[in-house]
């Protein structure tokens, strides 16, 4: 494995400017965009699932080192549908030919109108609250749920508001099962459009998104690379990030604020939905303030939260709720019972159930053992002001827990110098934000041979 | 002038937190509540003006200051709120203290239409209408008296701001034109109404936009002594330059200044504008305000942050919550000018007329100035740790050196609290009143130890015999501080040894003499043995020549001193009165030379004052005195002498100068050719050493001191210019044993290098 390509483990602001004027004079493909919205039966339970393809007009898709086309899967972040992943959707479709599939979660998809919009807020005046919709025409109504303020994570989050399904509702069972048609919508949704000897595919999942994407890693058999830029890990290694930093994340030029953080773990419970509000984007906007202001930015707060709160306003056709907690920050207690609930359900037996909950278990961890796929090679990406992916965390935390792994997959790390963690947003010289510099990478990789595993062709 | 409290500069978390306990262990006096609604008339309308009014409820309970009189305090709110804001200070200072206290509400901030005073609804309403300021019982503004902005012009400290501009000829337009004298006017009338000149002392305190409208009324109530500034915007002038310090976004202690003047444009909104409040004005304060008491890690719990803004917000809105005042508060000149013209042309008023209105609403931003006006009271300036607008540097570098340029300038004082925020009552750890109990505390010390008492204008200042160089240069003194409002009385009858008797036992505030009388007296020397003083210290020494003049007439043919010892001629000598101080060094050479009273009048001689005699007759026959250049009480008679008589200036001999000198009485030196009839030639004499000190007790003000010596030392020139030759030369008026400096002078000489 000599003469490979090593990814730069810095990629300074002139070379993410470089990058972007670069990508814009890549030639512009025509691309299709086309939304495959699909039914599965998992956990005894109908589900529908939507992606939406992108992909070069005529079939011109590129392909990498392997000699097969490129495929690249794409899943949002926690609160959002496929929306988020356009960006990247097009950017990769149309400058670098590649074609891709974006995913959105079970539930996340609003199946009742063509737009997939929305409608009004997520917390109405009269007591309800948004639900996911995981059937088309099978709505979650109100006495099924009860709605719970909760402050427990005030440090990062404020004030939540989260809904708690009630016992043998189908909202409850919904609950219950969703992990199941997460993994296999997913890789359903993969193989409908990556046929295996055609194509090697390539994961994204930004933010929560990572944690689903290294999950199906294993569980795609073409799957050969993760692309983890703002990708959160495995749910056991987000837990210890977590715990890292108290649950506040890290900046850039500040040392851990372990006295502001009281943290003490999650214990989401598999029956809750967290519904987004404007603090969302204030608990990522106060500390990528801090990262490219300084302190300053409290000295603008009237300004700084009118930005927070016009983001807000601009979402709100989005789904803006999130149940993937218990998955994404390896709450063993959640899964078990989620899993429990599910087996009781399906009448399963007590060996069965035992298998039921390894299963959901294993959701938030590498695979092991005889038979069990390898973890692709994986080019990890950070921003330069995100709050909970910092260079710290992963030399310490991430980077050995893969390390670690076996057999351990090659990685590398990117440390971009501008940025945030939503990483297409604009920036002074940026207009794209640091998107174009992290595509331009993950061609790189992929053309390069960063992916090609040692003893494979 | 003497034994007065000072505040402290500084005072720690741990005082506060002490202070608090302290308060809290007070007696709680019973105290009333009343509200007084009261209607006036000004610029041709009727205005209700609505004041609370807090003291205990037994008469006999309220305290009384320094000065002897009943303590009143007149509080007004912040830019955006009513009377309530105050409450805090008005219960502590009444229940705590015993004062009488009177909150006033600005004109069309009280909610006169329900008696509770709660605003109704929110301050933007989804149809687009606003609320508006109510100036009189049932008169509404109506939605088509105002076009509603949005303004993002000062994102950087407010976001985005909601104003309505009222239209041109509607009653709004002219109320808003007409509020600054009802601003004026009410609140005169409110302190008259409630603290009678003769019985009560008031004392006023505005928080941050009240604190301009409580300088200005502070020139306007006759019985206001003094401004009480905590967190307390100045005049408007000067709070306009404290905004452009920081370049309107402030500072925050122990982070840098994010912009200065340089980078800040001055405020420009026109009289017909109101700002809608909303909860950016409380982010715009818990921004700064979280980054001084957490840090940086305020940023990263940004939701909860957000979350006790809003929090705090839905809890206001029964407040009035918008705003007017910035027209005055910043100095808007235009506006202001603008405002008057409206007003006067609704008067009908002449052009004269108007301009004087003009020049009226000018004034109400800056402190009043001429003959005839009520100075600006003594101020005490308190700012908070947290406080984003009042930072020590501000106060330093704009906000008091402001104050010290006025005429007269009030005594100020400036205490920097180390916790609290600039709604100072805010509940911290510990400080379950924020600062509170700590600054009304210092409050009633400072009124009760006497630092609001107006400093002693009269100032006594011990000279000498009219014409008399200790005499002049009192009157140089008085030349100096009676443009700043002195009154300044040269006293003639301290002239000689009384002098540092006046000075260091309370007769005097300040005085001039020689150096060797003042070393003397110090020392208990000489005519001082056994009388003690009170400590002094010196604020500047005068250069000037001197001898001691020794002459003979010419007739009797001596040529020299041991000539006239040696002879039997019955001598009529002349010097000084044997029992002052002045005689001593005259005595110690005609000792030497045995021609002392005694001697002389053995030999049927007599002696007498110096110029006693009648030189037209020649009854004078040796001389010996003090003699200086310049036409004084003293050297008149050397020129009288020299005149009408032929005298011959005797040399001293190399012996007795030798031994003046090392009495420390001077050294040798010369008087110069043709000084005097008679001098013809430069004559060997003693130059004496009674270079002149300016002097005054040791406790003496710092600050009145510092000034005066920046009065002498910039005024250098007047000292040359005087009957008699001396001079105030930087070199030399530092060296001024046997005193110490005073530390207002030595302050003075530090800050120009000259120490």
């Amino acid at each position: 494995m000599t003469d490979r390509w090593e990814p730069a483990r810095v990629v300074s602001v002139e070379e993410c400017v470089q990058a972007t004027a670069d990508v814009a004079a890549l030639p512009t493909l025509d691309i299709t965009d086309t939304e495959d919205v699909f039914r599965i039966d998992a956990a005894g339970m109908q589900w529908d699932i939507g992606v939406h393809v992108h992909e070069p007009v005529g079939g011109s898709t590129a392909v990498g080192a392997d000699g097969k086309k490129i495929g690249v899967f794409l899943l949002h972040g926690g609160q959002d549908d496929w929306r988020q992943m356009l960006p990247f959707a097009t950017m990769l479709s149309a400058k670098f030919g590649y074609k891709v599939v974006t995913g959105t979660f079970p539930g996340r998809l609003y199946l009742q109108d063509p737009s997939r919009d929305w409608p009004g807020d997520t917390i109405n005046p009269d007591g309800t609250v948004r639900t996911p919709i995981w059937l088309t025409d099978e709505l979650i109504t109100a006495d099924q749920y009860d709605v719970v303020k909760d402050t427990r994570l005030k440090a990062r989050y404020g004030t939540r508001t989260v809904v708690h399904a009630k016992p043998g509702t189908t909202f409850w069972f919904r609950m219950a099962a969703s992990p199941l048609a997460l993994e296999a919508g997913m890789v359903e949704a993969m193989g409908r459009h990556f046929p295996v000897d055609e194509f090697s595919v390539y994961m994204q999942g930004h933010s929560t998104g990572g944690a689903m994407t290294m999950m199906l890693a294993q569980r795609v058999p073409n799957c050969a690379g993760l692309l983890a830029a703002e990708n959160s890990m495995f749910g056991v290694i987000t837990e210890r990030m977590q715990m890292w930093s108290g649950s506040l994340g890290k900046v850039e030029g500040y040392d851990l604020f372990t006295e502001t953080a009281s943290y003490e773990g999650r214990v989401d419970p598999f029956y809750e939905v967290y519904l987004r509000s404007w603090r969302d984007i204030a608990r990522y906007y106060g500390p990528e303030a801090l990262g490219k202001e300084g302190p300053a930015a409290l000295m603008r707060l009237p300004s700084l939260m009118e930005e927070v709160i016009e983001g807000w306003d601009k979402q709100l056709v989005r789904p803006l709720f999130k149940c993937e907690y218990p998955v994404t920050h390896n709450i063993v207690a959640s899964l078990t019972q989620g899993a429990q609930v599910t087996a009781e359900r399906l009448g399963l037996s007590h060996a069965e159930t035992q298998e039921m909950v390894e299963h959901y278990l294993g959701f938030t961890r590498e695979l092991s053992g005889p038979g069990a796929k390898p973890m692709p090679n994986t080019l990890f990406g950070i921003a330069r002001h995100s709050r909970d992916a910092s260079p710290e965390a992963f030399e310490q935390i991430t980077l050995p827990h893969f390390a670690a792994m076996s057999p351990a997959p090659r990685v590398g790390l990117q440390h971009f110098q501008a940025g945030t963690h939503m990483l297409w947003r604009s920036e002074p010289d940026l207009p794209q934000g640091i998107l174009p510099a992290v595509v331009q990478q993950w061609d790189q990789a992929i053309t390069r041979g960063f992916f090609v595993r040692e003893g494979r062709p | 002038m003497t034994d007065h409290w000072e505040p402290a500069r500084v005072v720690s978390l741990d005082e506060c937190v002490q202070a608090t306990a302290n308060v809290a262990a007070m007696p709680t006096i019973e105290i009333t509540d009343t509200e007084d609604v009261f209607r006036i008339e000004v610029a041709g309308m009727q205005w209700d003006i609505g004041v609370r009014v807090y003291e205990p409820a037994d008469p006999a309970a309220i305290a009384v200051g320094a000065d002897g009189k009943k303590i009143g305090a007149f509080l007004l709110h912040g830019g955006q709120d009513d009377w309530r804001q105050m409450i805090p200070f008005a219960t502590m200072l009444s229940s705590k203290f015993g004062w009488r206290v009177v909150s006033g509400t600005f004109p069309g901030r009280l909610y006169l239409q329900d008696p509770s005073r709660n605003w109704p609804g929110d301050t933007m309403n989804p149809d687009g209408t606003v609320r508006t300021p109510i100036w009189l019982k049932d008169e509404f503004i109506t939605p088509d008296q105002y076009e509603l902005v949005h303004d993002t012009s000062k994102a950087a400290r407010y976001g985005t701001r909601t104003l309505v501009h009222a239209k041109p000829g509607t009653t709004f337009w002219y109320r808003m034109a007409a509020w600054p004298l009802v601003m004026e006017a009410g609140f005169v009338e409110a302190m008259r109404r409630h603290f009678p000149v003769d019985e009560y002392s008031i004392y006023v305190q505005g928080h941050s936009t009240g604190g301009p409208q409580v300088c200005m009324l502070s020139q306007r109530v006759p019985n206001v002594e003094g401004i009480l500034a905590t967190e307390n915007s100045p005049f408007g002038y000067i709070a306009e330059r404290l905004q452009a310090w920081g370049g309107a976004l402030g500072k925050v202690e122990g982070y840098e200044r994010l912009k200065t003047a340089a980078n800040h444009t001055k405020r420009a909104d026109p009289f017909y504008e109101v700002n809608i409040r909303s909860w950016r004005d409380l982010a715009r304060y818990a921004g700064p305000e979280a980054l001084g008491k957490e840090g940086p890690a305020a940023l990263m719990r940004l939701p909860s942050l957000m979350e006790e803004i809003f929090e705090k917000w839905d809890k206001l809105l029964a407040r009035p919550l918008f705003k007017c005042e910035y027209v005055i508060t910043e100095d808007i000149q235009p506006a202001l000018t603008q405002a008057a013209q409206v007003t006067a042309e609704r008067l009908g008023l002449s052009e004269a007329e108007t301009d004087e209105m003009v020049q009226h609403y000018l004034g109400l931003a800056r402190e009043l100035t001429g003959p005839g006006v009520k100075p600006v009271p003594n101020t005490l300036f308190g700012i908070s740790k947290n406080s984003r607008d009042h930072s020590k540097e501000v106060y330093e570098e704009v906000v008091m050196p402001a104050f010290e340029a006025m005429n007269p300038a009030p005594r100020i004082a400036l205490t920097h609290f180390q916790a609290g925020v600039h709604q100072l009552w805010g509940a911290e750890p510990n400080l379950p009143h924020g600062i509170l109990p700590a600054v009304c505390r210092q409050w009633n010390q400072a009124i009760q130890k006497g630092f609001f008492l107006k400093k002693s204008r009269k100032i006594r200042f011990a000279g000498s015999s009219v014409g008399e160089p200790w005499w002049v240069v009192g009157d140089v003194t008085r030349r100096l501080l009676e443009p700043l409002g002195y009154q300044v009385e040269v006293l003639s009858e301290s002239g000689s040894t009384k002098n540092p008797r006046y000075v260091g036992g309370g007769k005097a505030e300040l005085g001039a003499s020689v150096i060797p009388t003042i070393r003397w007296a110090v020392n208990g020397e000489h005519l001082y043995q056994g009388e003690t003083f009170a400590p002094m210290r010196a604020i500047g020494r005068l250069v000037r020549p001197a001898w001691l003049g020794i002459a003979v007439r010419a007739e009797l043919g001596f040529t020299t001193i041991e000539e006239v010892a040696a002879s039997g001629y019955p001598l009529r000598l002349e010097t000084h009165a044997l029992d002052t101080i002045a005689a001593v060094l005259p005595m110690e050479v005609l000792t030497h030379y045995h021609l002392t009273p005694e001697e002389i009048e053995a030999k049927g001689g007599t002696t007498r004052v110096i110029g006693r005699g009648d030189y037209r007759a020649g009854d004078a026959d040796f001389i010996i005195g003090n003699l200086y250049l310049g036409r004084t009480a003293v050297t008149q008679n050397w020129f009288t002498a020299t005149e009408h008589q032929n005298m011959r200036f005797l040399e001293l001999g190399d012996d007795i100068l030798a031994q003046l000198t090392a009495n420390g009485h001077g050294q040798p030196g010369e008087i110069p050719f043709h000084f005097l009839r008679g001098v013809d030639r430069p004559i060997k004499a003693l130059r004496q050493a009674i270079d002149l000190l300016i002097y005054c007790p040791a406790d003496a003000d710092e600050d009145f001191v510092h000034t005066l010596t920046k009065l002498y030392d910039t005024n250098r020139g007047i000292f040359f210019n005087q009957s008699f030759h001396m001079a105030w030369d930087p070199a030399q008026a530092v060296h001024t044993g046997p005193l110490e400096l005073h530390p207002g002078a030595e302050r003075y000489y530090r800050e120009v290098g000259e120490l």
